[in-house]
């Protein structure tokens, strides 16, 4: 027994050194895209990331950050922590496996021959070798994210139960099962995903303490432990804050004292209460139940470090979770949303409408809870106090526009459900409107939804990324169901063509993708054999095969269940269900163990052949070894991120294309965080205020966007918003009309002009000179500044509604500030710059906000939106825009005429500034050495960046600048090379093919010619196959 | 004698219940380091005036939450031992 144990250590080190190795080889030396950049500035600096929020990750993270030798190493550090969790959570899988394997193929109290011993190291080296190479795992390994460091709780705690398993019979046992409580609380502090494992856990214990498991026994243990993680999730971990809350609203808004009294009474209290009840029962299971309780909110109380941070404001403090009802919604993930899981709306059904009070038709809502927020003092002695901000209000539908299990729930992915769909089955139901004649709405039917469960969420969402690994991978590019991205397959061509359409006639740059992985289904193979010898062998295997199962469903498909994904996800999401391919990872291994067995039953004893065992041996192990090497030799590539700067250098591209203290407005995360992180973790360029656009709109962010942030030369000076926390707090202005129709078909502007017209001494008083002035239409139309005004001036002003006056507003433009802000002057600087807002109805508040801060700074601070953005999600405002990098600097002149003289199709560039930043100031993250691998986000933004250069060049032979324009196009090639990153038509090489030509040098230019047309001459083949 | 058998007896069934008294100081001194790491851990903020560079102070995010996290890894010693 002891030689067993030995063995079973060793191997299971030697195990890890493997993935370690694997990992730290790979791993990225600084930071990735999505939310890794967020993550690491969060643990180096204790700043809150998004919601729910990662403290233990930040503890552990900040620990491994201070291992960096200067600031650019921080990164690395944090990645290499999870490296380095990642191959701890390969060793548990390993003694898990070996745990399992050993139970079934030696029987109790036996020591375990020579050949056992082997047969049970092959099947952990077997299993765990095949998860540590498989495609997802691998990818959150190298990476700041939080999934490796919950795969490796998931490990950890699915391996102490079953330590506990061998030891239960020891008298103080309960011990493992309150380190397992003790360890769940703290993984609440990295993800959610540890609560899943409880199922199974429970079935640990239920088999090993019943005398006689039934099934009917392991069906109600189940039912047990669905309790058990609804207490968790739905009590715990929100219940906790909400209690909290009660407690801070009896101490400071009824009895006046202080903030966090009640909170800090209430921690004290619930601590004491569980010590003293555990110090008083004696019964065994309750008194363990208690300590298991107290220990999990000990691991859960890591979530004091997110409030207290919050309390320090610091840049990055997303939903300021800094007082008790913030971090309530903080927890329980409010932002976003409630999707219906059993009954609900479908995405075509209309709300239920009511009559109000004074018989006005209004949408039924259902009342939940109330929204507090610590008030905002005018005066510094101002007692304490929490003020209502708004009660949750949700939209109810009407019984007969509900559906069972809705899968098809969300009206703003209408268009794209059906897309999926094909052709819906709709059936029109009577929608009932008090007081009118009802109408019919359309209602897609249950097939529909069901079509739609199986065959995205489940296949598309689930079953395709398991494929990838363990079948085979098509491609890295996201696929959306067509034939040739992202798929899954095998390696056999006979079948992979059957389904995709011929591989082989598929473009280069698809063909050699390097996240085309096959493993000809070899570990999918295994893990059937796995499964279905733990399923049938005997009664103890159907046991363990139980527990497998669950471990397998719950961080699997009853994720899917859960999130009731819609269409179109902005990534891939297979990390969600790393722990289901870490339960089938188990069963990969017990393959080994299940051909063993066979071999073992069927040539061993019947043949009795001593030399046999030889043979056996061999061919366990190169079984063994086989599977796991094949799948290395296919994913290396395309996990191994060392060298790659991308993200890092991208992100600075973004800084380093604004004016000294600008201001810059972003979208989406990938143009944001890696920002942040440059500006938080490295310090650059921390003068540019970065704000992101879709915060904008939430009272919160508006508060940090007002504070000063950094000090010493880079500071950055708070955004020039003079909002008052009353004008932006939640439910407040979020949306704003545009010269509504205000009576008898008179729009808002018809009466302003009406008044100034008839009243002219009244119109002055009230709006000034101008009322159509932007700063005089966003402070006295929409936020209602008014002073002095006599009785009947307050009535008439009340009477109007809060909107913008007219679709055509205007900024008198201080000349003098343009001409020092070092701006290119597009001709003369024109008296006004006209805000034309035509073709919008409604503006969001964000965007209301940034026409005040246009108004507000008036030039005298640098504006610039990111590239990135949309530029007609702006309105008419991008005909002020001008080129400077990687973002457009908002001027006062109207460049849409000017655009159209000189025959260009996008923004006019600042030429001499783009050229400097993009030649001088911008970094391109090692893009250019040969064979560094380039995923689909990395391979975008090195297209956005090709494009701004093509631009650089083509407007500089605009401007007859011929030799600037060769240097740009040599940087180019130079920097973002065609063997990294292909030619094709949407990555500006057509521009960078006519530049080479208008600089003369014609062969440069026919040699991208030739591969366009390459390309596109596979896509037609392509095409071709596909219709057939 | 009667004393020293019911003596014995609530040690058996001391012996049966997950924590000794040991393990009961152990988890309280990680608490206490949890606190400690916590309380070093707090202090002034930013305002809307002024930034306040003391919130990336090396007392507050580099030894505070090492304290913290010592407390917390303490723990599992706490409940083992």
């Amino acid at each position: 027994m002891k030689r067993y144990k030995t063995i079973n250590d060793a191997v299971g080190w030697m195990v890890f050194a493997v993935a370690a190795f694997t990992y730290c080889s790979t791993v990225e030396p600084t930071a990735s895209f999505w939310d890794c950049p967020e993550f690491i500035s969060s643990a180096y600096l204790l700043e809150i990331g998004h919601p729910p929020g990662a403290p233990f990750f930040m503890l552990m993270g900040n620990l491994f950050s201070q291992f960096a030798s200067d600031i650019t190493q921080v990164a690395k550090m944090i990645n290499i922590m999870n490296a380095l969790l990642s191959a701890g959570c390969i060793l548990f899988l390993f003694w898990s496996i070996t745990h399992l394997a050993k139970a079934l193929l030696v029987s109790k109290g036996q020591s375990p021959t020579s050949l056992q011993i082997l047969a049970v190291m092959c099947s952990g080296i077997s299993g765990a070798l095949i998860y540590t190479w498989s495609d997802t795992f691998w990818f959150s390994a190298v990476e700041g994210e939080v999934y490796a460091f919950s795969s490796f709780f998931t490990a950890l705690v699915f391996w102490l139960i079953l330590k506990w398993e061998d030891n239960a019979d020891s008298p103080r046992s309960d011990r493992w099962i309150v380190l397992i409580a003790y360890l769940m609380g703290l993984s609440i502090g990295v993800h959610l995903l540890n609560l899943l494992c409880i199922p199974s856990i429970v079935l640990v214990y239920y088999y090993r303490k019943s005398a006689n498991p039934t099934a009917w026994g392991s069906v109600l243990m189940l039912m047990v432990s669905a309790l058990l993680i609804a207490v968790v999730l739905y009590g715990i971990v929100p219940g906790v804050a909400k209690v909290g809350g009660w407690f801070e609203l009896l101490f400071v808004n009824t009895l006046g004292m202080p903030y966090n009294t009640g909170l800090l009474v209430y921690v004290a209290l619930v601590f004491l209460l569980l010590a003293v009840s555990i110090a008083y029962v004696k019964l065994r299971w309750l008194n363990t139940s208690l300590l298991c309780l107290a220990m999990m909110l000990i691991g859960y109380s890591s979530y004091a470090v997110i409030f207290i941070r919050s309390c320090a404001n610091p840049m990055m403090d997303e939903n300021s979770p800094g007082n008790i009802f913030a971090l309530g919604s903080y927890l329980g993930r409010e932002q976003y949303g409630d999707k219906p899981l059993l009954w609900g709306q479908t995405y075509s059904s209309e709300p239920e409408i009511t009559t109000d009070n004074a018989g006005k038709l209004v949408y039924a809502t259902t009342k939940g809870k109330t929204i507090y927020r610590p008030k905002h003092k005018t005066a510094p002695n101002e007692k304490d106090e929490y003020i209502k901000v708004r009660e949750h209000l949700e939209l109810k539908y009407p019984s007969n526009q509900c559906m069972l299990f809705p899968r098809i729930h969300s009206e703003r992915h209408a268009a794209l459900y059906e897309q999926w769909l094909g052709a819906a089955h709709k059936h029109p139901v009577e929608y009932e409107i008090p007081g009118r004649m009802p109408e019919t709405v359309m209602i897609p039917s249950m097939r529909d939804n069901l079509r739609f469960f199986f065959s995205y969420q489940l296949n598309h969402m689930y079953w395709r990324y398991f494929m990838w690994n363990f079948a085979g991978r098509q491609n890295d590019i996201q696929g959306n169901g067509e034939p040739e991205h992202g798929n899954w397959l095998t390696g056999f061509s006979w079948l992979d063509d059957m389904r995709l359409g011929k591989q082989s006639l598929l473009p280069t740059e698809l063909r050699e993708n390097k996240g085309h992985n096959v493993f000809y289904c070899l570990p999918l193979l295994l893990g059937l054999i796995g499964l279905l010898w733990q399923a049938f062998r005997d009664k103890k295997s159907v046991q363990q095969f139980w527990v497998v199962s669950f471990l397998f469903f719950m961080t699997g498909i009853a994720i899917v269940l859960y999130v009731n994904q819609t269409p179109s996800e902005p990534r891939e999401r297979d990390y969600s269900y790393a722990g289901s391919f870490y339960a089938y990872a188990i069963w990969c291994g017990l393959g080994i163990a299940a051909i063993f067995d066979w071999m073992q039953r069927y040539i061993l004893h019947k043949m009795k052949i001593k030399s046999y065992s030889v043979i056996v041996a061999i061919i366990i192990a190169i079984l063994t070894f086989a599977v796991p090497l094949q799948m290395v030799s296919q994913t290396w590539d395309d996990h191994d991120r060392s060298n790659r700067y991308m993200c890092r250098d991208f992100g600075r591209n973004y800084l380093e294309s604004i004016a000294y203290d600008g201001i810059l407005f972003t979208n989406g995360d990938n143009e944001t965080f890696p920002l942040w992180y440059n500006q938080d973790t490295e310090g650059v360029r921390t003068d540019v205020r970065v704000c992101n656009m879709q915060y904008l709109q939430t009272d919160w962010y508006i508060d940090q966007m007002k504070r000063p942030a950094f000090s010493g030369k880079g500071m950055s000076s708070p955004l020039p918003i003079t909002w008052q926390y009353a004008q932006y707090m939640e439910g407040v202005n979020e949306m704003v009309d545009v010269n509504p129709v205000v009576t008898n078909g008179m729009t808002m502007k018809d009466v302003v002009c009406s008044i100034r017209e008839q009243e002219p001494e009244l119109a002055k008083r009230l709006w000034g000179e101008d009322p159509f002035e932007l700063k005089t239409a966003i402070h006295k139309f929409v936020l209602h500044e008014y002073e002095g005004l006599t009785d009947e001036e307050e009535r008439m002003v009340k009477a109007l509604p809060a909107c913008l006056p007219s679709d055509s507003l205007h900024v008198t433009v201080d000349k003098e500030a343009v001409r020092r802000s070092e701006m290119k002057l597009l001709g003369e600087i024109p008296d006004r710059m006209e805000i034309d807002l035509t073709h919008q109805h409604r503006l969001s508040k964000a965007f209301v906000l940034v026409l005040d801060m246009i108004a507000e700074t008036n030039f005298s601070r640098p504006i610039y939106f990111s590239i990135t953005i949309g530029p007609d999600s702006f309105g008419e405002l991008y005909h002020h825009f001008v080129q400077e990098g990687m973002a457009w600097r908002v001027t006062p002149f109207n460049i849409k005429e000017n655009r159209k003289e000189r025959g260009l199709v996008e923004c006019v560039c600042d030429t001499e500034k783009m050229y400097v930043n993009m030649m001088k100031r911008f970094r391109y993250g090692n893009t250019s050495m040969p064979g560094i691998y380039i995923d689909e986000t990395t391979h975008r933004m090195c297209i956005g960046h090709r494009r701004c250069l093509a631009r650089l060049a083509s407007q500089l032979i605009v401007e007859n600048k011929y030799h600037e324009a060769l240097k740009v196009l040599e940087r180019c090639e130079k920097e973002i090379p065609s063997y990294n990153v292909p030619h094709s038509l949407w990555s500006g090489s057509m521009e960078l093919a006519q530049a080479y030509r208008a600089c003369g040098k014609e062969e440069k230019a026919l040699d991208i010619f030739n591969q366009l047309s390459t390309t596109y001459d596979e896509y037609q083949k392509w095409e071709t196959e596909k219709t057939r | 004698m009667g004393n020293r058998k019911d003596k014995i007896k609530t040690n058996a069934s001391e012996n049966t219940l997950a924590f000794g008294t040991l393990n009961y100081v152990l988890v309280f001194i990680g608490l206490l380091f949890i606190i400690m790491g916590l309380v070093l851990m707090s202090g002034e903020g930013t305002t809307d005036i002024a930034f306040n560079p003391d919130i990336f102070s090396t007392m507050r995010i580099k030894i505070a939450p090492m304290i913290c996290l010592t407390g917390f890894l303490f723990e599992i010693y706490a409940i083992l031992k």
